[in-house]
């Protein structure tokens, strides 16, 4: 599908300018390529026959009500649903042309690749530089000393946090606010430079103004990661992504660029959800 | 292979296998042990376990013998010290969860849990003090004190939590209808926490029925059927004690199966209130 | 009802009102003798540290600071220090602490973070039945099966290997420091594990899920998961320190109750829980009697700091899933 630069703007106090077009034609092969994924907990089906193309260096945004899958199906693309009991997966989800829930997958290789940012900011009890070293630390990314804190400095810069903590870079990342906490997730996920990152719901837990810096934040990110977020704030998705995948009872009922999906979605049942009719 | 692997995962990867083996080992070893301790407590007891060994008194080496004073010494001493201990206990717990403010609770609470962690010999020097001197003689009421003792905080704290598992809803419902505080907690609330502080009892007991060092000077022991409160006592762990100590290899045997009498009692306690306890939650 | 009851309102002085919140004569006589009790208990514990200390006054007021630092044990003589005792007393719960700590550890990351959920409940219970047994029954077991073993099978091979240092030399009889501690070990193993194993459930998920997120292998989420509940591990293993200190009847008949102090792992010691029960009915003068009643005083105040301890570290952490009954 084409990806469209930018969603319509709605009600947002302050915005960059986006690039106008795409500066390099965009490959053709989709980034995350999902067909006919079904997934179990236990008995109940949560997801039923998913297809979803996600192209490279896009943000979409799954929307839809409490309970559709929406982050279910987020977390079935870095296999983070492997550390429930009892869960099931069938289907096919390809990344890269690697289909990831193929046996003998690596899957600390695959998480270096997909970075996860969660709704609750989850710091690590240790210091700020440790929380955004700390990936790459285990994944052994570098040993010098100097590289390392280069490594963790950028991180902090992408993540838009590293003026406000450069001078306390050993304090406790419990000190920080909750906006700042969720900066910091996102730039320890970040340091370990995944190519794909997963936000599920990442500002629903932060005030309106903590909310507009993860925003622009997203935004900026773009330029260089392929975003999947999951958000139940549709003046959000309109905001931040490119396109918007519905999700309805476990369903992907639609997905399509956002422009269109708020003014002028394909499926009813999307435009009952858009216009506040349930959900 | 799928993803790129980086140097070092390789090791990552034997370093987490090999870290998650060993604590399964930990684990089996610790199971391997009790099992190995069980065993040799059925093995080495059931020898010398009969009618007789569990009826008789002890007799000079020679002439066999048994544990039927000490076990029933060992009765005498739980009933008299779940006499003491176990309403006082429950009456613990009932003023920590039901009536005692915030700030007196909780100095009550922090001392009550000091006396769980205060070892059961120093108990028995202080009961030794306060009622063995007095009294000039040993007996089964100074033993039945100390162990009473014991149970105090155990009971009173698994008291206090069963109690506060009680809803507020129920209490309240009770007191809507004009019924003093007094009667709602008697005839409510300790209704519904009935099964488990009966559980906490029992555990409480059967730690009780394993302890051996205030006994040494309180009930201090006897070769003979108990006859009087008032007189020393024999008891199932201080005979234990006794035999296992002596240079007889035919009193280590009776050792061994007085070991058991007493493992199964234990653990047929632990074990009820296992399944009690599991069809709860 | 009575006549008193019938009455809605009940003046601020009446005694009625003073005792309890709602007027109730019931109320009042109960929430008094409820905490009559408590208070008595309370009185108790109160009770008990006087009487240790009145009745080691004689001791104390004898040998002073020096029953602390004195080497000798003689009751013949009238000679009370009290070293050899401390020193029995802190080596053996260091040896059981060092052996057990580790495996505990290791029990409680299986239970929580890798045995599936049918299997962690019944396998718990059962390391937990290691606490139930009494400890004059590991006395037993220790005298008659783990002495002899460790005197034939493991001593010798200790002492070829490491009988250069100072802490394997010396006769093996299969009596001594190394199985007191060995059997505390296997005691308060159960009990650590256990207080671990709330730490570690108490940890929130959302701390493993960012740390696999992030491309970690199991055993490193598990360290993230340890650095959470350090303060709460900490605060076990210095509960099992106060359980170990306080072990009597098991220590007392495997440690060989000889009051020296000696660096090697296979001499016999003595701890102060031993020292009591072994002598306290031998106890013939005032003195002697003193001495040992100063011992218990010296154990009390020990047990209640460590203890004391313990709990602050474990209260904080596991507070939500309250989990102090372990503690008793």
């Amino acid at each position: 599908m084409a990806v469209q630069t930018m969603a319509p703007r709605v009600d947002v106090p302050e915005r960059r300018d986006a690039p106008s077009a795409p500066s390099e034609t965009p490959s053709t092969q989709p980034k995350i390529s999902v067909r006919d994924l079904d997934f179990f907990y236990g008995r109940t089906q949560a997801l039923h026959n998913i297809v979803l193309d996600i192209p490279e260096r896009v943000v979409m945004a799954c929307i839809g009500p409490s309970g559709c899958g929406k982050s279910t199906f987020l977390r079935t693309l870095n296999r983070m649903n492997d550390v429930i009991p009892a869960t099931r997966v069938s289907g096919k989800v390809t990344i890269d042309d690697n289909d990831i829930y193929a046996p003998g997958t690596d899957v600390v290789a695959l998480r270096r690749k997909v970075g996860m940012v969660f709704q609750k900011s989850n710091p690590f009890p240790k210091s700020i530089f440790e929380n955004v070293a700390y990936g790459l630390r285990i994944n052994r990314i570098t040993s010098s000393k100097n590289e390392l804190a280069g490594r963790v400095e950028q991180a902090l810069q992408d993540a838009a946090l590293w003026n406000e903590v450069k001078d306390r870079l050993k304090m406790s990342a419990l000190s920080l606010s909750g906006g700042q906490q969720q900066r910091l997730c996102i730039a320890r996920a970040l340091a370990i430079r995944p190519q794909i990152l997963l936000m599920d719901e990442p500002a629903s837990a932060l005030d309106p103004i903590a909310t507009s810096k993860i925003e622009e934040l997203i935004f900026d990110l773009k330029k260089q990661y392929t975003i999947v977020i999951v958000t139940h704030n549709m003046q959000q998705a309109a905001r931040v992504s490119d396109t918007t995948a519905f999700f309805l009872l476990g369903k992907l009922i639609e997905v399509n660029a956002t422009e269109k999906m708020f003014t002028a979605p394909n499926e009813k049942v999307t435009e009952d959800y858009i216009t506040g009719r349930f959900g | 292979m799928n993803f790129v692997a980086v140097r070092g995962d390789r090791t990552r990867r034997i370093s987490s296998a090999l870290m998650t083996s060993l604590t399964a080992l930990c684990t089996l070893l610790a199971v391997g042990a009790l099992f190995i301790i069980l065993a040799y407590i059925a093995l080495k007891g059931i020898g010398s376990l009969n009618f007789q060994f569990l009826v008789d008194r002890p007799r000079p080496v020679g002439e066999g013998g048994g544990i039927g004073n000490a076990i029933i010494g060992s009765l005498v001493l739980l009933a008299i010290s779940s006499a003491f201990g176990l309403p006082i206990g429950i009456a613990v717990g009932v003023y920590l969860s039901e009536v005692g403010k915030s700030r007196l609770a909780s100095i009550v609470r922090f001392i009550v849990d000091t006396l769980t962690g205060i070892p059961s010999i120093v108990t028995g020097v202080f009961i030794y003090a306060i009622l063995v001197l007095p009294m000039k003689h040993f007996s089964a009421i100074a033993g039945g004190v100390a162990l009473g003792l014991i149970m105090v905080p155990i009971v009173g704290r698994t008291t206090e939590e069963m109690l506060k598992l009680v809803p507020h809803s129920l209490r309240e419902g009770a007191l809507a209808l004009g019924a003093p505080q007094w009667r709602v907690t008697l005839g409510v609330v300790l209704p519904a926490a009935a099964s488990g502080i009966a559980t906490g009892a029992m555990l409480a007991i059967a730690r009780v029925s394993g302890e051996t060092a205030p006994l040494l000077f309180t009930a201090f022991g006897s070769r003979f059927f108990p006859t009087s409160l008032n007189e020393p006592i024999a008891s199932l762990t201080v005979q234990i004690y006794n035999y296992a100590l002596s240079p007889y290899d035919e009193w280590h045997a009776l050792a061994w199966a007085a070991t058991l009498v007493l493992m199964t009692l234990i653990l047929g306690i632990n074990i009820v209130v296992r399944v009690l306890t599991r069809r709860k939650f | 009802m009575s006549a008193a009851t019938n009455k809605l309102t009940v003046g601020p002085g009446d005694w009625r009102r003073i005792l309890s919140p709602t007027g109730n004569p019931g109320d009042a006589v109960f929430r008094v003798s409820m905490t009559a009790i408590a208070f008595f208990v309370v009185a108790i514990v109160i009770g008990m540290v006087i009487i240790l200390g009145a009745d080691s006054v004689l001791s104390i007021r004898q040998f002073g600071w020096g029953f602390l630092t004195g080497r000798q044990w003689n009751p013949i003589r009238g000679e009370f220090g009290a070293l050899p005792f401390i020193y029995g007393t802190v080596m053996s719960s260091l040896i059981a602490l060092l052996i057990s700590v580790p495996f505990s550890l290791g029990i409680a990351i299986f239970l929580v973070e890798q045995a599936p959920r049918y299997l962690a409940k019944p396998v718990g219970f059962v390391v937990e039945l290691l606490a139930a047994i009494p400890s004059v029954v590991y006395g037993v077991w220790g005298i008659f099966v783990l002495a002899p073993f460790l005197r034939v099978h493991i001593e010798p091979r200790l002492a070829a290997l490491f009988g250069w240092t100072p802490f394997f030399q010396g006769q093996i009889t299969g009596i001594g420091l190394l199985t007191g501690g060995i059997i505390l070990a296997i005691m308060v193993t159960p009990i650590i594990s256990a207080v671990v194993r709330d730490v570690l459930t108490a940890v929130p998920g959302s701390q493993r899920e960012a740390a696999l997120a992030l491309g970690a292998t199991k055993w490193e989420m598990i360290r993230v998961v340890l650095v959470n509940g350090a303060p709460g591990i900490a605060g076990a293993v210095i509960l099992g320190l106060g359980r170990a200190l306080g072990e009597t009847m098991a220590v007392t008949m495997v440690i060989g109750n000889r009051p020296e102090i000696s660096l090697s792992l296979f001499a016999p010691s003595y701890t102060i829980a031993s020292a009591i029960a072994n002598e306290f009915t031998e106890a013939t003068d005032n003195l002697y009697l003193s001495a040992l009643v100063e011992l218990g005083l010296i154990l009390f105040l020990v047990t209640f700091i460590v203890n004391g301890l313990a709990r602050i570290l474990v209260w904080n952490v596991t507070r939500k899933s309250g989990g102090l009954s372990r503690t008793a």
